[in-house]
């Protein structure tokens, strides 16, 4: 029963997979990196979604999110140099695959029409 | 001066620890740098709570993480799961827990044996012992002391003994072996001494009354 259940969990994430449905947080990392790019890296993209948002953005809310849509084929990384400021370590840096910008431009096409149906001047 | 202090060794182990191999150095690299920013914008000892705040608050998500993103996990999606692989791969963590099950388990049976030799003579003086009032309620239930001693027994053999199944054209047969770990084998000798102590527990709460 035990096990059934963790393999339950367990696929749960395949199930998303599956249904390739981006969520509100992917959207918006996708369409910083894009803005910040070609110097797309976690910090950057945190510190510029805090702005636009006014919510802070920890390290694990930037992160995860970017391993999945790399994993998802729709971001690209490399890494940089490895700098004194950051402990000897090196930025890796995020870009937009095809596929990645594919995906946001079909996100602009649906929230676009989606909004259409609201009342250019709020509600009467 | 702000560029000789550094993050908290303790934090920053404690998430590295969870991070996977790919993204460690650039998560712990932004931390670092943000936490060169704020030394510079608020002083050491805010950059500091920071630092833990931001390492705390990730300990979840990080996790849940590591886990969905496990070998156990991904050769059972992919339905190539073998548990001997898995056995040898792990045995380090089960030889871990099969120390923690020791300890309840030796909780446990050490009361059980005492009350069994000497009954009520030592049963006062167990209870005043701090803490030890629910353990000898406890301890008084048999099949609670054979069960989390079996559980035990079993996680430290699994730790120490390979079991594997091979198929040749004319025979099953099942191969054994034991791992060359002093500490693992260390363990396992405890939770045999723990068997035996139950066994004498069992005698003595069983058997002897009745002769």
């Amino acid at each position: 029963m035990a096990l059934t259940i963790v393999y339950f969990f367990y696929k749960i994430e395949d199930i998303g997979e599956l249904m390739k449905v981006l969520s509100r947080t992917e959207e918006m990392i996708l369409l910083a990196v894009h803005a910040l790019a070609p110097n797309a890296y976690g910090l950057a993209i945190g510190q510029h979604l805090e702005k636009i948002t006014g919510k802070h953005w920890s390290v694990g809310a930037i992160y995860i999110p970017l391993e999945r849509l790399g994993k998802r084929g729709l971001l690209t990384s490399h890494e940089g140099e490895p700098t004194p400021e950051r402990g000897g370590r090196s930025k890796r840096f995020y870009r937009l695959s095809p596929k990645g910008l594919e995906v946001l431009l079909e996100a602009k096409r649906t929230y676009e029409a989606l909004l259409a149906a609201l009342p250019k001047k709020g509600l009467a | 001066m702000p560029a000789q202090v550094n993050p908290p060794n303790r934090a920053e182990r404690l998430l590295a620890g969870l991070l996977p191999e790919s993204s460690r150095a650039a998560v712990l690299g932004d931390l670092e740098e943000r936490f060169r920013q704020l030394i510079t914008e608020r002083g050491v000892h805010y950059a500091r709570l920071w630092y833990w705040r931001e390492v705390l608050v990730n300990i979840p998500g990080f996790s849940v993480h590591a886990l969905m993103n496990s070998q156990l996990r991904r050769q059972t999606v992919n339905g190539n799961f073998s548990l001997d692989d898995f056995m040898v791969k792990h045995q380090t963590k089960l030889a871990g827990l099969g120390f923690l099950l020791l300890i309840p388990a030796f909780l446990l049976v050490v009361p059980g044996v005492l009350l069994s030799f000497f009954g009520k003579a030592v049963e006062a003086s167990l209870n005043s012992l701090p803490g030890f009032a629910g353990l000898v309620a406890w301890a008084n239930q048999p099949w609670i002391v054979l069960g989390g001693l079996a559980l035990a027994l079993a996680v430290n053999l699994l730790a120490v003994v390979r079991f594997k199944f091979e198929r040749s054209k004319t025979e099953y047969r099942t191969i054994i072996t034991l791992y060359r770990n002093p500490w693992n084998l260390i363990l396992l000798a405890i939770a045999i001494l723990l068997a035996a102590a139950l066994f004498a527990y069992a005698i003595g709460e069983n058997i002897l009354p009745l002769l």
